[in-house]
């Protein structure tokens, strides 16, 4: 039995109430579970658990017994890389090698982890080179090539495409054949949720005594449905794949944390023929690999156009130049004008603090984006104040103060406005970065995976927001890996493949 | 197992699309984290790096550090991981100031009275001993920065450790220092992507006024997020079995063998009896103030 609990908690040291209570579970050799739950339900707090990393934080309760080997992957990529490498073959290598493996053999396992995860290709690339699913990929190979007993993964998925959670889930059940096992967290269903052989899920702490297997969820996934609305637990499949059920339990979670959920179908985008972002023949190039290749864009008020595409695609690289944060080694050539092609001056030939005015841009870590130390600080001095003159200037700062305000309130942040960013959840980290940039007031935003790791609540949050912001006229371009929002929440939805959009 | 689909060409960040065929080996066609090339064994680099400082600062004449620098150069020249642009540049940033600084106060401003001047103004006076009391200074913190260039830019924190760890330091000695180094360029990606983040947000931060103004909040920003990062790489190296076992293991292949070994040992043999002899007054080597007085 790779791993048991019997009754065990976890109360973190300064805090009174427990972070787990009275959890029991029984990992089987061979097997796969998933314990889902919404963010800070303690699913984080499970994996450390079970993976002996909290022993300095605070006080355990119950039993814990693990038979063999056990390693945690955590939930940040930016923070699974060890630091002491600078190539993927080296991280790769490195647990064997701290563990006294004889070289040979550290690096035959750290090919044979990179190729189990296909990602072979990658084995002399820098890491400072690879995107953040790529990262998740090759922290988990430096894991797997040690072959622990049980794996436990938090929220693995999360910055990986469908293809490639699919296929990741195929190489997981392929590691459980070898009397292997694999425990998943997270808040969110996914390929991967899918795959396990057992779904749990997890409610402020505790483990919930009814279960569903992903057995019984093929047969009955109305039900499996209805147990993810009510434990928040966000359901990336699409509606034909996971019918609506057709009550949602209500559940006690206050009024104040609980936005109006979404509309299943967003509000129908004003017509306009007046685009406030045109983009034309816009390409980027770097190493000589063309990126982009001729995108042409329309945004128009109201509207919210979705992109997907594989890992890589060039997502991330659209918004970047489009905002102007290209790097030195690319280069970007087109016309990106904020309303009808022609009217305006070309941002292409702007730098980015000039490109602000019109476009607003949140980056995929919100993490690299803060750096004040409460929510209100970030909010406060995010955007230059407006050119005023010196005796005006109480005034001016009142007037951002009032701004502040409005968008601590439109984004469901004033309860934690003195906290310190880092101390947030990341979905919302991710909301801080969205409200720094709504104090700008741009035209256009410009959001870089916006769902991810975000559960039920997270997401109807981040709706609200879009919704808000779009009844002002205002128009957003999302890229996401989600394709259940892309397709529920978006009013367009484009696919990014080498390098041009289309649609779907 | 089965695979997972390849996400080899793959990247989503500003640094993405590499294409990995291409990354995949170096244009020698070798591995690169397994490669060791012409490279010293990371051990021997210390050796030599810290017995050329004890050289630089143990000798009181500037041809030593002329020399340091000169080999510093060539180092960076003909190194495969070190590129002489970035090794002049990073040389030139810190020690160009310098070299101002001690011209215009040791140079104009020496204090000692009994002393050759060769130009006066004011109290501004150009003196012999200023200035070379300044030239070594100035040659002893060009070397020694030139001779940590070539080696901290050629080096990565695995190579270090390993190196260190060869030198039979405490696994947890070595790992801070690896750490040290490794958080270079941490440091230098976290103030990248803040500086972006601010220039999204319509700051001109190309512009030095506006840097400034932001500073402290990036520097307060930074150092949080160092201190988090620095936390949870250690806990990934402690899961990943940092000092699991009591024996020296190697991060990376390294080339050794006897003739490093010994190099190992007589460098330092060498250097200290260079000191001696220096000491002893027996190394024919002209002080700054000679070379400049002849001049």
């Amino acid at each position: 039995m790779p791993a048991t609990i019997v009754h065990a908690g976890f109360i973190y040291t300064g805090t009174a109430a427990p972070a787990l209570e009275d959890i029991s579970l029984e990992i089987v050799p061979g097997t796969m579970t998933a314990v889902l739950g919404a963010v800070g339900s303690g699913t984080s707090t499970l994996c450390r658990l079970l993976g002996g990393l909290l022993e300095s934080r605070g006080t355990p309760t119950g039993r814990i017994e693990t038979d063999g080997t056990v390693a945690v992957l955590g939930d940040d990529p930016e923070a699974q890389l060890s630091g002491l490498t600078s190539h993927v073959g080296d991280e790769t290598q490195l647990a064997c090698r701290l563990h006294g493996l004889a070289p040979a053999t550290a690096e035959a396992r750290a090919r044979q982890a990179l190729s189990d995860l296909s990602i072979d290709g990658l084995w002399s690339r820098d890491l400072d080179t690879l995107s953040g699913g790529q990262r998740q990929l090759v922290a988990l190979s430096r894991i797997i090539a040690l072959a622990p007993d049980l794996l436990i993964l938090d929220q693995p998925s999360q910055s990986l495409d469908p293809l490639v959670r699919r296929g990741l889930a195929v190489t997981l059940r392929a590691y459980c054949a070898q009397e292997r096992s694999v425990l998943i967290t997270g808040h969110q269903v996914d390929e991967l949720t899918l795959a396990c052989d057992e779904v749990l899920f997890l409610d402020t702490g505790t483990l919930t005594t009814g279960r569903e297997t992903a057995e019984e969820s093929r047969v009955s996934d109305s039900d499996f449905a209805t147990a993810c609305r009510a434990h928040d637990v966000w359901d990336t499949r699409t509606e034909e794949a996971a019918p609506q059920p057709t009550a949602v339990p209500a559940r006690a979670v206050p009024a104040s944390t609980r936005p109006t959920p979404a509309p299943t179908q967003p509000a129908p985008a004003p017509a306009s023929s007046s685009p406030i972002l045109t983009v034309q023949d816009l390409n980027v190039a770097r190493h000589g690999n063309r990126i982009l290749d001729g995108i042409d864009l329309e945004l128009h008020p109201g509207e919210l156009v979705a992109i997907t595409g594989a890992n890589g695609a060039g997502k991330t690289t659209l918004l970047r130049s489009l905002i102007g944060l290209l790097d030195r080694t690319a280069s970007c050539s087109g016309t990106i004008t904020a309303g009808r092609l022609g009217e305006g001056p070309n941002l292409a030939e702007m730098p980015a603090h000039a490109r602000s005015r019109s476009l607003g841009w949140v980056g995929q870590d919100p993490g690299v984006q803060l750096s004040a130390t409460t929510v209100r600080g970030e909010l406060m001095l995010a955007v230059p104040l407006p050119r005023h003159r010196r005796r005006d200037r109480k005034r001016v700062r009142a007037q951002r103060r009032t701004m502040v305000e409005g968008v601590l309130r439109d984004t469901g942040l004033s309860t934690v406005s003195e906290e310190h960013p880092f101390d947030l959840d990341v979905p919302r980290r991710k909301d801080l970065v969205i409200a720094s940039a709504l104090i700008a007031d741009p035209r256009v935003m410009l959001l870089d995976e916006p769902t991810i790791g975000r559960d039920l609540l997270g997401m109807h949050r981040l709706d609200a927001v879009i919704a808000g912001f779009l009844r002002r006229g205002g128009a957003v371009l999302a890229t996401t890996h989600d394709r259940r929002w892309a397709r529920e929440s978006s009013h367009r939805l484009l696919h990014l493949a080498e390098g041009r959009l289309s649609r779907p | 197992m089965t695979a997972a689909r390849s996400t080899a060409a793959a990247n989503t960040d500003d640094t993405a699309n590499i294409p990995a065929a291409a990354s995949t080996t170096d244009a020698a066609g070798t591995d690169a984290p397994t490669m060791t090339g012409r490279r010293l064994h990371p051990a021997t680099e210390i050796i030599v790096l810290f017995s050329g400082l004890l050289l630089v600062f143990g000798i009181p004449s500037p041809v030593v550090p002329a020399g340091v620098i000169v080999a510093s150069c060539c180092a960076a020249g003909v190194s495969t991981t070190v590129s002489v642009r970035s090794w002049a540049v990073g040389v030139a940033v810190v020690c160009l100031p310098t070299l101002l600084v001690l011209i215009l106060v040791q140079g104009f401003f020496y204090p000692g009275t009994e002393v050759h001047v060769l130009w006066q103004y004011g109290p501004a006076g150009l003196t012999v001993e200023g200035l070379s009391i300044a030239a070594q200074i100035w040659l002893r913190v060009t070397s020694l920065v030139g001779l940590c260039a070539v080696f901290g830019l050629g080096t990565d924190a695995a190579r270090l450790f390993d190196g260190l760890r060869r030198l039979r330091l405490p696994v947890g000695v070595a790992y801070v220092c690896a750490s040290v180094i490794g958080l270079i360029p941490l440091v230098v990606a976290r103030t990248r992507q803040v500086i972006e983040a601010r220039k999204a947000r319509g700051w001109a931060t190309e512009r030095w006024r506006v840097r400034v103004r932001l500073l402290p909040g990036i520097v307060v920003g930074l150092f949080t997020a160092l201190l988090i990062t620095v936390e949870q790489r250690h806990e990934v190296l402690e899961q990943s079995g940092l000092g699991a076992t009591g024996t020296v293991v190697e991060l990376q292949d390294h080339r050794d063998g006897a003739g490093q070994a010994l190099m190992r040992v007589c460098v330092p043999v060498v250097v200290l009896g260079l000191l001696g002899a220096s000491v002893a007054g027996v190394l024919p080597l002209p002080s700054a103030s000679q070379l400049i007085g002849e001049a």
